[in-house]
């Protein structure tokens, strides 16, 4: 709370300060354009009539408001006739009522026009658009942009704002991170713009940059707290995607531009929404590994290979003495550990949204809860959250924003992805099947208490999922006032100040029983215990001086000048604490003093940000927007040559220019019946990218241990030349609207070139490090996107809108230092970037089936040389390598590219029926193309050792002769078998049925409810694809070089919710 | 309308199951079981193969058709109907011996033709150990081979393998009254097991493992079995020689005086028979028409076996019995072996300061090790001296040592004394067998001979190197010894 009076303070000096500076008051804007009408009503001579239809029925509409801009207002008859005065025929009629859509209805030098409207959230190229400085229909906009007017999402209630985008706006490849609750999406727009700086757009709430990055990793393995689902989707009205270079936010916007804006009270009458949902999650289809029966058999197969074990060994083992003993019910079971780590669940959520005021203020209050559960057994969350939005008209003059949110959530959850120990996923696959979760008698009777780590030292998949505990608590403040003060009708000072806080808790402990102990070079950890804090202050200002002139009804121009500040402080501690007491004391304080590892970091920067636009409207048909930003950061480097300087600080120039012909407006088309809307857009921008790490420009020290002794060394080799990634933005769009808006169509192409790219060059070994930062990369990112929406159907009773957008994006790396190509490895992927290819390419073996027999793999004449440096002969059962430059060794030399992470073809194909208060929607979304590194089926059919296998290494090569294409079983893979290949690249396309939503508008008497809607919504409902894992969907980190490999994660779950809304 | 609705839902569910459908698919295109051989396990593969019938029908007589339907790995080699026909009837008729039988034909884990390289030694279920090449299971051929299932790997044969004896087996089955093996009998004992004990304190007194009760047990032990070789075990491949009921008295005519022990006949008796037998194992197997020229038995001994001297040859599950009626040897320095004391290895000493012990070389750089008491320079009662503890035969030896003077520029005395008690006697007492005391050259560094020494009975020895009586300061003695050896002669 402190921080947040001290900004007030702030903004309250500001906003004075502003007052003192308005030396006379005038009046609003609202009594402004009166005045307006007033003095050039004289002048008008053109009368224009027209009529307005409802889209569905041909029925005319009455008390439709109709307008042109500034000048002259109507409103439609009984007949849905309207008479409206406009001063040329350039002009514009906007045409917007209750319950209707707005549409922009250009005349084209006609004098009567005739109108239909589609009911209000028809996507239409009329919709409102946001952009930084205003909001302006889409047929005005001359950039790429895509807006979505949200309609409150009150049948999404488990959604996040990000994975809510997925398929929504073509270019936006969102992929969801898992299937964690609220663990959200990476966000790629466009592709990937940089390859070590950050790849997701700038996300600006209500004026206010919402910053969605993590400052630490999250102790939690496999986990990402996300930010975004802090805002609750259903505050949510509006959101637009700027995805071509408007360079307003300079080296910020180098991955585009989402702008959120929350609700606010559209009238002053007292509104109040209610909903609750309830849902059950479902569970997922278990991946078919060996039952007790076959994995008793295989195990016996590869215990035979480890070298110098006779049968009478094995055979001694407890799990292969099959007469009564002891242990025989120990290692006689058949579990299935997927049954037992994760099930179905529930989810429930509940809001409230009250709007309302009366002239002077108007405000919008909501709070929501939800509580939802993961698939993995013992995970939930619980999140509440709060927003309230006010909009005070302070005087005529001055009026007032107050955006106050604040978010708490808090979850259990489990391990994911690469913790191989404490995974209970994954664990539970690989656990023999023959034990039981339970410690078991000698004469079968059952225990509460749950079984050790096992004889192979595997823990207790039960144990990971019910005896961890990993709870992660995060707490986001998020507050903003502006202030606008309109000098005239032409000039206006708007300003906004806000703050951000945000805290990350986590707090963790594996205890000793059921989990392996964990072997460090000087102790065995039998249980660990860690926290983790991060913390997140940021102070944001955006103060602009606003200009609007219209030179005469044909030529307007508005422009803009201000700057943005914004200073952030981050902090992250952690703490990692073993060998407690016993499994009851769980805190770090209980752990072995001797052992602990502590660390943490800090961050601090500034990023000022000063911008400079102008819009031009010529003849409501040319449209020109200008843009520069001249960017100031502590993050860039004093020495960067071509830049500009200021007392000896760099600046990065960023202008941007785009252009846009509504060519439907033209009066060459007023008889084209067909062609209701048509708009070409070009647009160029320099944007940039300012993650280069806060101190990279530096030479640092960093604290080392080196033989119980604190020291100091260098941390890297500081680069004073160090400076943010430039970005420039060729896009050529295209924007049409057919049969009176029945059919919208936007398409885009762009070409994106990354230049200064952030590259881990390799530094010179007499330097004493391995690499260094230089901005020595360059890439290309290029491609094409069309966005198709429309109505099949028209009838008064049914509709069916039908929408498709597909977006294909092409990278491509154009620069790199040093050999031109590096390699770089993932969870057990290997990628190779090199110049003339995409970035992040698969680098592996080719295969060619197996080795049927001893003879077949002599007769091949190659040897197999091993990352040991040993070599090894192929024999019957090993994998067939694909000999690449023919020197009959199968080395690294052999690696080629063996698949590509990104898809060919992106998007969505949504569906929206409605039949009388009945209305579905349904949502398809795919990605085509893109290949899947299954690290889990690597590690299931690896035949390696004692871990439990997929049943189709149940087909493993035996004997001369067989053939198969499942390798051998060998301990210890000494012919590397299982090595990084194409056996595991999968292709990952998927066609999933993202949401099917049916709502009902219940029917209501009386006044007792103003609306009562009930929505039945599923997620997830099926998915086809070829992928052999749990889910194709998956994003571990978020960066190039982790996109496609599937290290884990908790798959996607079937999800179905009931909910109600209701309105007083 | 509304029946275009609830078609389009109908299709759109039908999609739905369509492409529901079609996830499974992707897995089962991956794990289907390819060979349909896989889904079935060895019982099935006999069961329906009409060629194993008979076979067959043992395994479920026996039992075994239940675990080879189990989820363990196995390989069995099948005899055909045909080669069942010529199977001793008696096996047939016993369950004991048919169990045996069948089980002779199951082992663990999968072994494919391509496995023996070029023979294995596979322990089957029965117990014992069988030979396995590409082509042969023992004696038999491999019809058809490497036919895999689900649980293992089934091998047709063409003659099937009864389950040969082990050594002790042969033996006691064949020559149950012959002396050999009734000595062997005599060697069984009783011993307590503390492996698995829960030691709960040593006793003070006797310095005895106390355990809890119930915690050991007691076990049959044959103490030729666990100080000469286990020829009972299966786990090791033997030649193991059976001397006939004259072989053996021979031998003992013929050794005998070696062990005597005047103390009492029958351990006279029992160590002869002991030496008799503990040199008749041999660690490899040897073919009775491929014989060396001489053996070297667990026990050290070379021996030499005549072909002609072989009255029958056994195979067994463990190796191969030779039943001879006589056996060669050399006798002195083999059988009856020499003995040499190392001198840094004293059981006892007497010295009036600590001995030195160094790492020396030989004028022809052969590296040796001796001990030596320097500055003697007096002589007590008793005398000093080294003392060696070693076991002897009853025969008569040569004596001889190495003794290094680099101590002193002119030699020094020493002698080398025999007793059967561990106390050298005071000068008032009777005095040792004694080789007399012999001058210890400068720099020599041969080998003396300093005469024979009898020893009447077989047993401990104690030998005693002795300094010189009646040393002065002035003139001051040593023990200097490298070596002593003691060569039997008769």
């Amino acid at each position: 709370m402190h921080f947040f009076t001290k900004s007030v303070k702030i903004l309250l000096l500001q906003s004075l300060m502003v007052s003192v500076a308005a030396t006379q008051l005038h009046a609003q804007q609202a009594d402004s354009l009166t005045r307006t009408k007033i003095g050039l009503a004289t002048k008008a001579k053109i009368v224009i009539n027209g009529t307005v239809k409802e889209g569905a029925t041909g029925k005319p509409l009455a008390g439709i408001s109709i307008s042109v801009g500034g000048y002259s207002a109507a409103l439609t008859d009984d007949k849905g006739q309207f008479k409206i005065n406009v001063t040329n025929y350039d002009a514009v009629i906007t045409v917007s009522g209750p319950g209707y859509q707005r549409k922009v209805v250009a005349l084209k030098g006609k004098s009567s026009v005739n109108i239909s409207l589609f009911e209000e959230g028809y996507v239409s190229q009329y919709d409102l658009t946001t952009l930084p400085y205003s909001v302006v229909p889409k047929n005005q906009v001359p950039f790429a942009v895509t807006s979505i007017n949200t309609q409150g999402t009150w049948n999404r209630a488990l959604e996040t704002p990000d994975s809510y985008l997925q398929g929504r706006v073509a270019g936006l490849d969102v992929v969801r991170r898992s299937g964690t609750p609220d663990i959200g999406a990476d966000m790629l727009l466009r592709g990937y713009n940089s390859l070590y700086a950050t790849t997701q757009p700038l996300i600006v709430v209500d004026g206010i940059i919402y910053d969605n990055n993590n400052y630490a990793k999250s102790i939690i393995a496999g986990h990402v707290t996300n930010h975004f689902a802090d805002i609750d989707l259903k505050d949510i009205d509006n959101i637009t995607v700027i995805k071509d270079g408007n360079s307003t936010y300079g080296t910020r916007g180098g991955n585009g531009v989402i702008l959120i804006t929350t609700g606010r009270a559209k009238d002053v009458a007292t509104r109040l929404d209610f909903a609750a949902y309830g849902g059950i999650n479902a569970s997922v289809k278990s991946l078919p590994v060996m039952g007790a029966d076959n994995y008793r058999i295989y195990l016996a197969d590869v215990l035979k290979t480890i070298p110098g074990v006779t049968d009478a060994q094995i055979q001694a083992q407890p799990y292969f003495n099959d007469n009564p003993n002891p242990n025989y019910y120990t290692y006689h079971q058949n579990t299935d550990w997927q049954k037992q780590v994760m099930g179905s669940s529930a989810s429930q959520n509940y809001y409230m949204k009250v709007t309302g005021g009366d002239n002077i203020a108007t405000y919008a209050l909501s709070v929501g809860y939800l509580g939802n559960h993961g698939l993995t057994n013992n995970t939930n969350l619980t999140r509440y959250e709060s927003r309230f939005n006010a909009t005070l008209n302070l005087s005529r003059k001055l009026t007032s924003r107050v955006n106050l949110a604040f978010a708490k959530s808090e979850q259990n959850l489990r391990d994911q992805g690469q913790a191989y120990n404490t995974n209970p996923l994954y664990l539970s696959l690989i656990k023999a099947p023959f034990m039981f979760p339970y410690q078991i008698s000698g004469t079968g009777i059952q225990s509460p208490n749950i079984a050790k780590a096992d004889t192979f030292g595997v823990s207790n998949p039960i144990a990971a999922a019910n005896k961890i505990q990993e709870l992660n608590r995060n707490y986001r403040f998020v507050g903003s006032v502006a202030f606008d003060y309109q000098f005239n009708k032409e000039f206006a000072l708007k300003t906004i100040g806000g703050l951000t806080y945000d805290k990350v808790r986590e707090n963790g402990f594996y205890p000793s029983n059921g989990i392996a102990p964990i072997t460090y070079s000087s102790f065995v950890a039998n249980d660990v215990s860690f926290a983790n804090v991060q913390r997140l202050f940021s102070l944001y200002t955006d103060t602009r001086l606003q200009y609007n002139h219209e030179f005469n009804k044909s030529n307007q121009v508005a422009a803009n000048v201000g700057f943005r500040y914004n200073r952030s402080d981050s902090e992250s501690d952690y703490g990692y604490g073993f060998n407690t007491a016993s499994d009851d004391f769980v805190s770090l304080g209980g752990a072995n003093n001797a052992t602990r590892i502590v660390g943490g970091s800090l961050g601090k920067w500034n990023w000022l940000n000063t911008y400079a636009n102008v819009d031009y409207n010529a003849m409501n048909k040319y449209f020109l927007s200008f843009n520069l930003a001249v960017d100031g950061s502590s993050r860039f480097g004093p020495e960067i040559s071509g830049a500009l300087g200021i007392n000896g600080a760099k600046y990065a120039v960023l202008p941007s220019v785009a252009a846009s012909w509504l060519v439907s407006s033209e009066i060459f088309m007023a008889d084209n019946h067909l062609i209701e809307l048509l708009k070409l857009r070009a647009s160029y921008g320099l944007v940039g990218n300012d993650d280069i790490g806060n101190y990279n420009s530096k030479s640092l020290y960093t604290s080392q241990n080196f033989l119980s002794r604190q020291g100091l060394v260098p941390s890297g080799i500081g680069n004073p030349g160090v400076q943010w990634e430039g970005v420039a933005k060729l896009n050529v769009g295209l924007d049409a609207g057919f049969m009176n808006g029945r059919l919208n169509v936007s398409v885009d192409v762009y070409n994106d070139k990354v230049s200064k790219m952030l590259i881990y060059q390799y530094a010179n070994t007499g330097t004493g490090f391995n690499y260094a930062i230089t901005n020595s990369g360059g890439m290309r990112n290029n491609g094409i996107e069309l966005d198709i929406t429309g109505r099949v159907i028209n009838k008064a009773a049914f509709k069916w809108d039908m929408g498709l957008n597909l977006s294909a994006n092409r990278n491509k790396v154009t620069t790199l230092p040093d050999g031109n190509s590096f390699i770089s490895s993932y969870g057990g992927a290997t990628f190779i970037t090199q110049v003339g290819q995409a970035a992040n390419l698969f680098y592996g073996y080719k295969t060619n089936g197996i080795y049927i027999s001893n003879a077949e793999a002599s007769a091949s004449g190659l040897t197999n040389k091993l990352a040991s440096g040993y070599t090894a002969a192929f024999q019957g059962g090993d994998v067939r390598f694909v000999d690449t430059n023919g020197d009959k060794v199968i080395d690294e030399k052999d690696r080629q590219v063996i698949g590509d992470p990104n898809p060919d073809l992106i998007g969505a194909y949504s569906n929206r029926i409605t039949y009388k208060r009945w209305s579905l929607d349904a949502m398809f979304a795919f990605s085509l193309g893109n290949d899947i590194y299954n690290s889990t089926r690597a590690n299931l059919e690896s035949l390696s050792d004692v871990r439990n296998q997929t049943l189709a290494v149940v087909n493993r090569w035996r004997v001369d002769g067989q053939v198969t294409d499942v390798p051998r079983a060998s301990y210890g893979d000494p012919g590397a078998n299982s090595r990084f290949s194409d056996r595991w690249i999968e292709n990952g396309s998927y066609l999933r049925l993202r949401t099917l939503s049916l709502s009902y508008n219940v029917p209501l008497k009386g006044n007792f409810l103003r609306s009562a809607t009930v929505y039945a919504t599923g997620n997830n409902l099926f998915t086809v694809t070829k992928y052999l894992g749990y889910d194709p969907e998956f994003s571990a980190l978020g960066s190039a070089f982790s996109r496609g490999v599937d290290i884990g994660l908790e798959p996607m779950v079937t999800s179905m919710q009931l909910g109600v809304r209701i309105g007083l | 309308m509304m029946i275009n609705l609830k078609i389009r839902c109908a299709v759109l569910l039908l999609a739905a199951c369509a492409t529901l459908s079609a996830c499974k698919n992707a897995w089962q295109n991956h794990d289907v079981i390819t060979n349909e051989a896989l889904n079935i396990t060895l019982a099935d593969q006999i069961n329906k193969t009409p060629e194993l019938s008979t076979f067959n029908t043992y395994l479920v007589k026996t039992g075994y058709d239940k675990i080879l339907a189990s989820t363990k790995s196995y390989t069995v080699w099948a005899p055909t109907n045909t080669a069942m026909q010529a199977i001793d009837p008696t096996i047939l008729t016993d369950t004991a011996k048919l169990r045996k039988f069948v089980a002779n034909h199951i082992s663990y884990q999968q072994y494919f033709t391509t496995t023996p390289n070029p023979s294995l030694v596979i322990r089957t279920l029965s117990g014992k150990n069988i030979i396995f090449t590409s082509s042969t299971f023992e004696d038999a051929n491999i019809v058809t081979g490497n036919v895999y299932v689900m649980n293992g790997v089934l091998h047709t044969i063409n003659q099937a393998a009864g389950t040969r004896p082990n050594a002790y087996e042969f033996m006691v089955s064949n020559f149950a009254s012959g002396k050999q093996n009734a000595f062997i009998q005599s060697l069984f004992h009783s011993e307590i097991d503390t492996s698995k004990g829960v030691k709960l304190y040593t006793d003070p007194v006797t310095k005895k493992n106390v355990y809890q009760a119930g915690t050991t047990f007691p076990v049959t032990k044959n103490y030729y079995f666990q100080r000469v070789s286990d020829i009972s075990s299966e786990d090791s491949l033997v030649t193991y020689i059976i001397l006939n009921d004259a072989a053996f008295d021979a031998e003992k005519a013929k050794i005998g005086k070696y062990y005597n022990v005047s103390t009492s006949a029958t351990i006279s008796d029992s160590l002869t028979k002991f030496n008799i037998l503990k040199d008749l194992v041999v660690n490899h197997v040897y073919s009775a028409d491929n014989l060396p020229d001489s053996m070297i038995t667990t026990s050290g001994i070379k021996i030499h076996l005549d072909k002609s001297a072989i009255i029958q040859t056994q195979k067994l599950s463990n190796g191969v019995a030779f039943v001879v009626n006589s056996i060669g040897y050399k006798l002195f320095s083999n059988k009856i072996p020499d003995i040499l004391i190392q001198g840094e290895f004293p059981d006892s000493l007497r010295t009036p300061s600590s001995p030195t012990i160094k790492i020396k070389k030989d004028p022809l750089n052969v590296r040796f090790t001796d001990i030596q008491s320097a500055s003697i320079t007096s002589s007590p009662d008793p005398l000093y001296f080294y003392r060696y503890k070693v076991t002897a035969n009853s025969a008569q030896y040569k004596v001889y040592y190495r003794a290094l003077n680099d101590i002193y520029t002119t030699p020094f005395n020493q002698k080398v004394d025999f007793g059967t008690a561990r106390r050298y006697p005071f000068a008032a007492e009777t005095p040792l067998t004694t080789l007399g005391y012999q001058p210890v050259l400068v720099g020599n560094y041969a080998e003396v001979y300093l005469g024979t020494y009898t020893a009447a009975n077989y047993g401990t020895l104690y030998t005693f190197l002795v300094s010189a009586l009646g040393v002065t300061a002035t003139t001051p003695s040593a023990l200097s010894l490298d070596y002593i050896k003691l060569v039997p002669i008769n």
